[in-house]
């Protein structure tokens, strides 16, 4: 018994000369004028009570995650691609089908949001916090400790306003040069865990302006840490509720 | 280092989980059979940001 596993949908041809899951086979199902990447996955490892142990085992997981994600890279070589969130699994083609026709309206608007364009990923990181501040060694025992005190508080503040001034920086040098952008990082919870990133985002870039995007990136990379990794397909930007 | 340039198709496993499993249009129907979602696959995130963790720390 086998199931359909769906990688992403599109308005150009699928490609068919990647291998998918397991290896197995991609092929095209159409609707009208869009065609979903898919292939055949074993029903006894793949559906809902295998699928759910194994998603929680990583050595399963990688396989699989790195061969959808080579087949949505190859589907987006060829034009726009709406990808599906990972083991999308359908009853059989017809039912994949029937689903791009209950849906063609959302996934043609989608396609056509990020048709010419690329999905970049930016993680900016805290500048180091700044050695102690010189802490007068005279006075009573109680005035040297709220001295002390006074300033790891300074020096805590100095690291949070930096951090902030770093995320607002790259937000406002990138966001102009991208078609649309997503935060994914919870400003609340900065600095919870000190080692995470101050800001990170994903920025929708149409092909024209990439070498400006990435310019842009390696200039504020000259003076912080700002990784950037990229191009994707559009993973962050295909959802199909949004306008 | 300072800034880093990174060809997605040697991206940290971390990142395309991020966005295989978090991201990605999720497409449902009466003919679906299953989705990913993070619960699914936290206990695999946890040993994945664990390993990570371990390697940064070994690089220090």
């Amino acid at each position: 018994m086998s199931a359909v596993w769906v990688y992403a949908v599109t308005d150009r041809d699928a490609p068919l000369d990647v291998p998918g899951v397991r290896d197995e086979p991609v092929r095209a199902v159409r609707h009208g004028t869009l065609t979903a990447a898919v292939s055949s996955v074993p029903l006894d490892e793949f559906g809902r009570e295998p699928l759910h142990r194994n998603l929680s085992d990583l050595a399963w997981l990688e396989p699989v995650a790195r061969a959808h994600h080579a087949v949505v890279t190859r589907v987006a070589e060829r034009g726009p691609v709406v990808p599906l969130r990972l083991a999308s699994v359908y009853r059989d083609d017809a039912g994949v089908a029937a689903l791009l026709a209950e849906r063609a309206d959302d996934l043609t608007t989608a396609l056509g949001r990020v048709t010419g364009c690329t999905e970049w990923g930016v993680k900016a990181y805290a500048p180091p916090a700044p050695p102690p501040a010189e802490v007068a060694t005279e006075g009573s025992p109680g005035a040297r400790y709220l001295a002390q005190r006074r300033a790891e508080r300074t020096a805590r503040e100095r690291v949070r306003h930096s951090a902030v001034d770093l995320a607002d920086r790259v937000d406002r040098t990138l966001r102009p040069l991208a078609t649309a952008y997503r935060r994914h990082d919870d400003r609340q919870a900065w600095p919870a865990e000190s080692a995470a990133p101050v800001l990170t985002a994903s920025y929708l870039v149409a092909d024209d302006r990439r070498a400006a995007f990435t310019d842009a990136v390696a200039g504020l990379a000259a003076t912080d840490r700002v990784d950037l990794t990229g191009p994707w397909p559009p993973y962050s930007f295909a959802g199909l509720d949004e306008t | 280092m300072t800034g880093a340039v990174v060809r997605a198709d040697r991206v940290s496993l971390v990142d395309l989980l991020d966005r295989v499993l978090a991201r990605g249009v999720v497409l449902t129907g009466d003919v679906t059979l299953s989705i990913a979602d993070v619960d699914l696959v936290r206990v695999s995130l946890n040993a994945l940001l664990t390993s990570v963790r371990a390697e940064f720390a070994d690089d220090r």
